[in-house]
């Protein structure tokens, strides 16, 4: 989780600054990683509460904090060296602060665009795409979270009745590309221009290739990337 | 020789190969439990070895059989009593070693992942539904929120013009030299009274919108309570002089001197002994008195002896807009504010307000002031 300058964050007199390398987005970040890894709902939401105070930008929580942390707890899983019950409280502790920080998130100017964010079918890990939902809102988007496992006629339903200018499809588990595959192909039966957009922690391990050879559909890497594809 | 116990490591060693079980239960010929896992003594109880098989189980139906559980090589669904009396459901498996077998409970894994996707599912529901009443909410308050703004204009860009109005209506009025049968001036006496009317609800929307939008600030001074009342009953002489409405002041001479925003408490009540005055029919008398009937708090009450609020009005006196239907004795018009604003004034001091009006009797409107701010 980068350079390790503390482990506690402490809030300063002085203003704080919140560049992605900055000594006190690290300190925060470790702070976080650390009681997030204990299962300290409290400590977590401290965390998150000061930064707000201190204005950290909204986009800098996201991928900073929330994201680079759940990444890592990922990593930690994966590796065996946490439970998969330790990794559950954390998805748990993190989705229990996105309604705190929600709030500054919808109060960007509005742009007049919609955009239906998803999980594929059979996908149930759906934190990755409501930060995508939120993050999209904080750039004037009005986003519509379908959450997780959308069945695909309930989606292209919805997409008919919404009429978005863009559908965000996330992927979490490598084993759900194939239902990914088949959603998009789906989509794309009776909504043949519909720009889609597609992610997610199992593109980690590859696939992104098989779905970025249909028609008007991009792999966005990270949230950077995605603002980058929202540009007009 | 092999012993049992060698038989039963390598049987087990096999099995673990292939399956977790969780609880392990080494049983006799008589089915008596002669050994039991760590787990299995954590969950069934320590008390489990030494007692019967069938003693640990649920069963609801009265057929268990340990020969049925012998033959059934599928494993059986079972309900084991655990120490704290409650059921777990654990699939059963019972391998033959000896005369006796070994009884191998492990976690029915498709139920509990049925299970865990199911809760899941409707945990990651209940995000997506909190997701979309959060962004309902925001919106509404923006919505609110520019509602109260425009308010908040609107009465402001109103109200200059209204008072240019209202002056040269006067100034109008006092030229009228030429009007003999006096209808000209009924006329502008008319338009006057609406100008006043329509002044008053101006004032009432710029107040109401500020108090809205959570600008309502106190000013906060030390005033003498009793002398503050007292004004404020003079100030409402004139109209009751003209209704033949009398007001009485009843107060101790004991000086009060508390910490309250005198134009805002002063408006309350301006609004309540005039509220009282239009209200009375001709001769009746207003009384207004100050008690300290608290030790913490002093109240503030007004008395009419009007027709009284009728039952379905009394709900919403204090509502904006909520005014009663019925017409005073001085003809005026209610904004249906003043109440409100009344409300959230007073309770802005962290003090209440109410009324009594039983029927037929009058009314009494009373609001308290907390005596813990003094000086």
């Amino acid at each position: 989780m980068g350079q390790k300058t503390s482990d506690t964050f402490n809030p300063a007199s002085r203003p704080l600054t919140f560049a992605p390398d900055s000594p006190d987005l690290i300190a925060a970040c470790n702070s976080y990683t650390t009681s997030l890894l204990a299962g300290d709902r409290v400590a977590c939401r401290a965390i998150v509460e000061q930064l707000l105070r201190d204005d950290c930008p909204v986009k800098i929580l996201y991928q900073e904090l929330f994201q680079k942390s759940l990444y890592h707890v990922g990593d930690l899983w994966e590796r065996n060296i946490i439970s998969v019950a330790r990794e559950h409280v954390a998805t748990a502790i993190t989705e229990s602060l996105l309604p705190l920080v929600f709030p500054t998130a919808c109060a960007a100017p509005k742009t007049g665009k919609k955009v239906v964010v998803a999980c594929t079918a059979h996908e149930l890990h759906q934190l990755g795409a409501r930060m995508v939902a939120d993050f999209l809102e904080m750039n004037g988007w009005d986003s519509l979270f379908l959450g997780s496992n959308t069945p695909q006629d309930s989606l292209v339903h919805y997409l008919h009745e919404q009429k978005p200018d863009l559908l965000c499809l996330s992927l979490s588990v490598q084993m759900n590309l194939r239902h990914l595959i088949e959603t998009i192909a789906f989509v794309r039966k009776s909504c043949a221009e519909l720009p889609i957009a597609v992610g997610g922690q199992a593109f980690r391990w590859g696939g992104a290739d098989q779905v970025t050879g249909y028609h008007n559909v991009r792999y966005a890497i990270s949230l950077d990337q995605l603002e980058h594809l929202m540009q007009p | 020789m092999i012993s049992r116990r060698q038989t039963r490591d390598m049987v087990l060693s096999n099995y673990l190969q292939m399956r977790a079980p969780l609880i392990l239960l080494d049983l006799d010929q008589d089915g008596l439990v002669t050994e039991a896992n760590r787990y299995a003594r954590n969950m069934l109880g320590t008390d489990c070895i030494g007692r019967p098989f069938s003693c640990l189980i649920l069963d609801f139906h009265n057929k268990f059989s340990l020969m049925d559980l012998r033959t059934k090589h599928a494993g059986v669904l079972l309900s084991f009593k655990t120490k704290d009396n409650y059921p777990v459901s654990l699939k059963t498996f019972y391998l033959p070693l000896g005369t006796g077998g070994l009884v191998i409970g492990e976690q029915n894994l498709e139920e509990s992942e049925e299970l865990h996707n199911s809760l899941l599912h409707l945990n990651n529901e209940l995000n997506t539904i909190s997701r979309d009443l959060q962004k309902k909410t925001i919106q509404l308050q923006q919505v609110n929120d520019l509602k109260n703004q425009f308010l908040g204009m609107a009465a402001h860009d109103l109200r200059n013009p209204l008072a240019t109005v209202y002056t040269y209506i006067d100034i109008l009025r006092d030229d009228l030299h030429s009007d003999r049968d006096g209808t000209a001036l009924e006329a502008f006496n008319e338009i006057q009274q609406q100008m006043k009317y329509m002044m008053n609800l101006v004032s009432n929307l710029l107040d109401y919108s500020v108090i809205e939008q959570g600008r309502l600030d106190l000013d906060k001074q030390p005033v003498e309570i009793h002398q503050l009342v007292s004004q404020a009953v003079q100030s409402n002489r004139l109209l009751s002089a003209k209704r033949n409405v009398t007001i009485t002041l009843l107060a101790d001479k004991t000086p009060c001197i508390i910490m309250i925003d005198l134009h805002k408490i002063r408006q309350v009540l301006n609004n309540l002994i005039s509220n009282a005055v239009k209200f009375s029919p001709s001769d009746a008398t207003v009384t207004v008195k100050v008690e300290k009937a608290e030790i913490s708090s002093i109240t503030i009450s007004v008395t009419d002896q009007g027709p009284g609020i009728p039952d379905e009005m009394r709900n919403r006196l204090f509502v904006p807009f909520g005014k009663t239907n019925q017409q005073s004795f001085s003809g005026e018009k209610s904004t249906g504010l003043g109440l409100a604003i009344c409300r959230k004034m007073i309770e802005a001091h962290g003090g209440t307000i109410g009324f009594e009006s039983p029927a037929g009797q009058g009314s009494r409107f009373w609001f308290t002031l907390p005596l813990s701010a003094t000086t």
